[in-house]
């Protein structure tokens, strides 16, 4: 159970408290409701990039990461198709520099070209190092333009392509930040050793005075039903073959979540699943296999990803993953194996609501996804899914058509 | 509404105290020490099973990490799937892993069951099977991601670090090629199994919601073993280490690695050296991060690292940059090494690092399960339970000259070998 209480600010910012007196720390974690979705599909990358240029001065502090360290604090952010989530930790009697630092960049950068030049070569930098110069980094980059065809979840955060990055200037950062950073486009949750009044006084004294903005947020597409199987091909110089299947499924806050999220539990999650016990333990046709949803809030991706045993095709091991899959539609689960991961969730719900701020995120999705609530009702949610269910969302999403399947071949030296 | 005054920072207390909270120790029956540390989380347990079983035990490549990873494969009375299931179903997760000084298994489980959960790792520990079957797959398995990590510029330049330390008998560069696992027969799995994890183990740690409960289930279990009595020395060979450039064809991103072997933790020296480290590429605010990337752009990221085992230790820096870039980076971090060799660490930087590193302490025992990390340091190396007090006095009152000195004693350029792996 995480206590909290919300309120909000005149200029329509969120702010969230929770009290853990047994903590040393305070952690200040602000969430905008800001990611690469909302990116121009000629300018992608950019909420990521925007990130970077958020550590690198603002209006009245020009070193972030310095003024932050004095005060014996860390931070960090990171950024998804949905939003940008930034995070300081701190000595508990120095929260107030938290305040001060992530106060100052929501009231304005300082926009220096300086750091632009050189976040760019750093992202691009990024870019190689976990896309392009490791083996399979590119996989996202290639399935989700195969599954999605108008939603912006079809480029990765990190963009389509370096030439976005380099592409950005001065004018579109400024752009960028007046249309989404904002008190009113922001949840704050500030938990650990500090009390409810501290928390508003200091939450009114630094970010009270920040004006609301216009949120100026692009419409996008939603993406139409799929009706046919895509397969696409791609050679590269890795060692083994891989395949990749994409699945589209509901988005976060419909009924069925809980029970898909469940479900890619039964298939993969772990060596008593079903995937791995089949065709990695039984029939040997994989080296690797796993299942899992890829978490975003629009409706995102069940994938089945493995890789394959030399000598086996890509043609076996597809059919080998429908086979298991048809299974689970034709026949469902079993009581205890729902119950198992049940268990399980149960577990790791409990596992991951320990330390400050795990639980600060974990209130910002919730606030986030529009029902703060779920912070502590999650559980429940689980609990309720019944082996029907589970049956029903398996013969709703993992059917044929509504697959995308990525043949990732390795060049062999024959093939140069 | 008034803007509070944005120009001048809030004031900030200085960390004078940590108040490190030591794990209490218990003794089984056969005298086995549990150590434990409660903590309000509802229901949560960590149980770690510490063997003398690392790969300094080895006499052969990959025997240690293999029969970590096989226990869990099957035992007399159960299949590997039937122990994944009993597992599972308690909701409960029983992690491996085998390191160069020790190997262990780690439970999180609800304490509602853990009876269930301890049964199953009991039979486990002292009953695997090693069926010829289950070595096949692992093995094949192996191979191939092996075979992944081959193609990595990070995993290549780090074995090449190790092996050019160490020499490859050493455990810390015990690297495998995939001809290693021929010899990789059921008989030596089973012959280390029963030596190192049948009969004896180091310690037992709890963490979470302990009750007296708990505890005398543990002290129930350990009864099975012994405590181990090890040694922790290394076979060492004498070795000069080389510089060393290892092609990697078509890699976009070559990485880098310059260093050196160094004092592990036992020694007097080390707390004052981690500051040095820290100050040179230890965090965000470092030179290095502050030149190569904010200044430059050349990297994603560059740190540097003081690694610490019980019979030796390292150091080095590590980063990834374009390959026409490497000689400008391995310059650069000279220039900065030997900066911080003759010139004094102004005062305002000394106690931005010394700041950072109290916070670093303090975020470090947040929470039961990082509290007993820190407290297996002063296990394993023998320390008393005042070593983190001590180490904030000694943050607190280290001078610039301290921290020259200590550059000048450890980390000269000249001693420093270069390891480069990219196109």
């Amino acid at each position: 159970m995480i206590n909290y209480t919300q309120f909000k600010l005149k200029n329509g910012l969120t702010v969230i408290h929770h009290p853990d007196p047994n903590s040393k720390l305070c952690v200040l974690n602000i969430l905008y409701n800001v990611g690469s979705k909302d990116e121009h599909p000629e300018k992608t990358g950019f909420a990521h990039l925007f990130e970077h240029l958020m550590f690198g001065g603002s209006l009245n502090v020009s070193d972030f990461d310095n003024q932050l360290q004095i005060a014996g604090g860390d931070n960090n952010a990171f950024t998804s198709n949905d939003i940008t989530n930034y995070y300081i930790t701190l000595p508990a009697n120095n929260i107030e520099t938290g305040f001060w630092l992530e106060s100052d960049r929501m009231l304005s950068l300082d926009f220096s070209q300086k750091v632009l030049d050189v976040q760019k070569a750093v992202v691009i930098e990024e870019f190689k190092e976990r896309y392009i110069n490791q083996p399979y980094g590119d996989v996202w980059l290639k399935l989700l333009p195969l599954a999605y065809k108008t939603h912006p979840y079809r480029w990765p955060t990190i963009g389509k392509d370096f030439s976005h990055i380099e592409n950005a200037t001065l004018d579109d950062v400024k752009a960028f930040f007046y249309s989404f950073y904002a008190p009113n486009n922001a949840i704050l949750v500030i938990s650990g050793n500090i009390d409810l009044e501290t928390t508003k006084v200091l939450s009114d004294k630094w970010f009270g005075p920040i004006p609301a903005r216009v949120i100026n947020r692009q419409q996008y597409q939603i993406e139409p039903e799929q009706t046919e199987k895509r397969i696409e091909h791609v050679y590269n110089d890795v060692p083994l073959d891989l395949i990749i299947m994409g699945y589209h499924i509901c988005e976060r806050m419909h009924p069925d979540y809980y029970a898909v999220d469940l479900m890619t539990d039964i298939l993969g999650g772990g060596k008593s699943a079903r995937l791995f016990n089949e065709l990695l333990k039984k029939q040997k046709l994989f080296s690797e296999i796993d299942c899992y949803q890829s978490g975003d809030f629009d409706a995102g991706l069940v994938i089945v990803e493995g890789k394959l045993i030399k000598g086996v095709t890509h043609q076996q091991a597809e059919e080998a993953i429908e086979k298991v899959l048809n299974e689970l539609v034709k026949s469902g689960i079993t009581e205890i194996e729902l119950e198992k991961v049940k268990n399980k969730s149960e577990t790791n719900i409990r596992f991951n609501d320990m330390g400050v701020l795990n639980k600060a995120m974990k209130l910002a999705y919730a606030a986030y996804y529009g029902d703060i609530e779920l912070a502590n009702t999650e559980v429940s949610e689980y609990l309720k899914v019944s082996t029907n269910d589970i049956q029903r969302v398996a013969k709703t999403y993992l059917k044929p058509t509504n697959c995308n399947v990525l043949y990732y071949h390795a060049k062999h030296e024959s093939t140069k | 509404m008034n803007q509070p005054n944005r120009t001048i920072a809030p004031e900030t207390q200085k960390i004078k105290h940590l108040d490190f909270p030591a794990c209490i120790k218990s003794l089984g029956k056969t005298g086995v020490s549990i150590y434990h540390l409660y903590a309000p989380v509802d229901e949560v347990l960590r149980v770690e099973f510490v063997f003398d079983a690392g790969i300094a035990k080895q006499t052969q490549k990959l025997i240690a990490t293999g029969v970590n990873r096989l226990l869990t494969e099957g035992t007399q009375t159960k299949t590997a799937e039937q122990i994944a299931d009993g597992l599972d179903f308690y909701g409960s997760y029983l992690q491996t892993r085998c390191a160069v000084d020790d190997a262990q298994l780690t439970l999180y489980c609800l304490k509602k069951h853990l009876n269930k959960c301890l049964e199953i790792v009991l039979d486990v520990i002292k009953n695997a099977q090693f069926p010829e079957n289950e070595i096949d797959i692992y093995k094949k398995n192996n191979k191939q991601r092996l075979k992944v990590q081959q193609q990595k510029t990070s995993y290549l330049c780090r074995k090449a670090f190790y092996e050019t330390l160490f020499g490859n008998t050493s455990p810390i560069a015990s690297y495998s090629l995939p001809i290693d696992y021929e010899n990789f027969s059921r008989e030596t799995l089973v012959s280390f199994h029963r030596k190192y994890y049948a009969e004896t183990i180091k310690y037992i740690t709890l963490a979470g919601d302990v009750n007296d409960d708990v505890i005398e289930q543990l002290s129930q279990f350990s009864a099975s073993f012994n405590p181990s009595q090890s040694d922790n020395n290394y076979r060492n060979e004498t070795i000069i280490p080389e510089s060393k450039v290892v092609k990697k064809e078509k890699s976009s991103q070559a990485t880098l690695r310059v260093g050196r072997k160094i004092i592990n933790r036992s020694h007097p020296d080390y707390r004052k050296l981690q500051l040095v480290n820290l100050v040179l590429g230890g965090y965000f605010g470092s030179r290095l991060m502050k030149n190569i990337r904010e200044d430059k752009g050349l990297t994603y990221g560059i740190y540097s690292v003081l690694e610490s085992y019980l019979d030796d230790g390292c150091f080095y820096v590590e980063a990834d940059v374009n390959n026409d870039k490497t000689q400008v980076a391995i310059e650069e971090i000279y220039k900065e090494i030997n900066t911080l060799c003759v010139e004094l660490v102004p005062e305002k930087e000394l106690i931005t690092a010394k700041n950072y590193l109290l916070g670093s302490l303090l975020r470090s025992i947040d929470g039961p399960f990082t509290i007993v990390d820190r407290n297996r340091i002063l296990l394993d190396y023998g320390f008393k339970s005042t070593y983190y007090d001590e180490f904030i006095e000694i943050i607190n009152t280290t001078t610039s000259e301290e921290l020259r000195d200590l550059c000048n004693k450890y980390l000269k350029p000249e001693n420093l070998v270069e390891i480069v792996c990219g196109a």
